[in-house]
């Protein structure tokens, strides 16, 4: 301990001196089997986690199929867009402006 | 997990290496390091509760935090500054819940009573329960962990002021209530 603490050396000697007897029993027999039985919770609400978020995949498919196919159909509309000369045009006037953007930031 | 260590050797290998198995999910290895540490957290918990069926609840509550953050100790040497922060904490939310009881002085003359027909040396944890829970623990850090202000301002969260006036005063108290006891030792 620190000297400049400064305390009570007396006091200090008597905490020193009377350490009280821990009993001797199965504390950490006892402590290990809570510690079991918390790991034995845990892995099972990781278990019953990931069963939960599988089913309700399973649960929410149909309406995911259905986002899935309108993504699908909205990307399919705005690349046919894009394809087209109408939407080249416009990406290149983008892209334009994105180079022309970044080289002025650079100086 | 399965122990990489048989029992035996658990039983001899250094402090360091326990705790790196413990920290890797070694069950056998955290009792191993609970075995090493159990007396010094059930003592630390008696001196603040001074009862055996308290404080053992509590360093198993010590345990069990310990091993459910086990995995976040970034390194084996800072382990016994870790676990003594988990005790403080303990304690701490504890005292928060308000199950705690100060011992009057009344209620002391009893206890004097009692403890010198059995063993006068328990005379201090009797002198010790008479002190306002943050103040017991604060002299339990300083005397019993020899800890030093700064320690106990990091752990408790107390302002510094406050630790070294509760640490003099609970110590006045205590050379009050334990008149004489730098005669007999």
């Amino acid at each position: 301990m620190s000297e400049q603490n400064d305390f009570d050396s007396k006091l200090l000697a008597r905490f020193e001196q009377e350490q009280p007897r821990v009993p001797a029993d199965s504390f950490v027999a006892a402590t290990m089997q809570k510690v079991r039985a918390e790991g034995r919770r845990r892995e099972f609400m990781r278990v019953g986690w990931r069963v939960a978020g599988l089913a309700a995949l399973v649960m929410a498919s149909p309406w995911l199929i259905k986002g899935v196919e309108r993504l699908n159909a909205a990307l399919d509309s705005s690349f046919s867009l894009a394809l087209g000369q109408a939407g080249s045009w416009i990406l290149g006037a983008l892209a334009l402006l994105a180079a022309l953007v970044m080289r002025a930031r650079r100086r | 997990m399965e122990s990489r260590l048989a029992a035996a050797d658990l039983h001899k290998a250094a402090d360091t290496l326990v705790i790196a198995l413990a920290c890797a999910g070694d069950d056998s290895a955290f009792a191993e390091v609970m075995r090493r540490r159990q007396a010094r957290v059930r003592r630390f918990m008696y001196y603040l509760c001074r009862q055996w069926a308290m404080a053992d609840d509590l360093a198993q509550h010590v345990f069990l935090n310990a091993w459910r953050s086990l995995k976040r100790l970034r390194s084996a040497a800072a382990f016994d500054g870790w676990l003594k922060r988990i005790m403080v904490n303990t304690w701490l939310e504890e005292v928060r819940r308000g199950k705690l009881v100060t011992v009057t002085d009344v209620e002391l003359e009893d206890l004097a009573v009692h403890h010198d027909a059995t063993a006068a040396g328990m005379d201090l944890d009797a002198a010790l329960c008479t002190l306002p829970p943050d103040m017991r623990l604060c002299v339990v850090l300083a005397y019993n962990e020899g800890m030093a202000h700064p320690e106990i301002v990091a752990a408790t969260g107390l302002p510094l002021g406050t630790v070294k006036s509760h640490i003099s005063r609970g110590a006045a108290r205590l050379r009050e209530l334990l008149a004489g006891y730098g005669e007999e030792s």
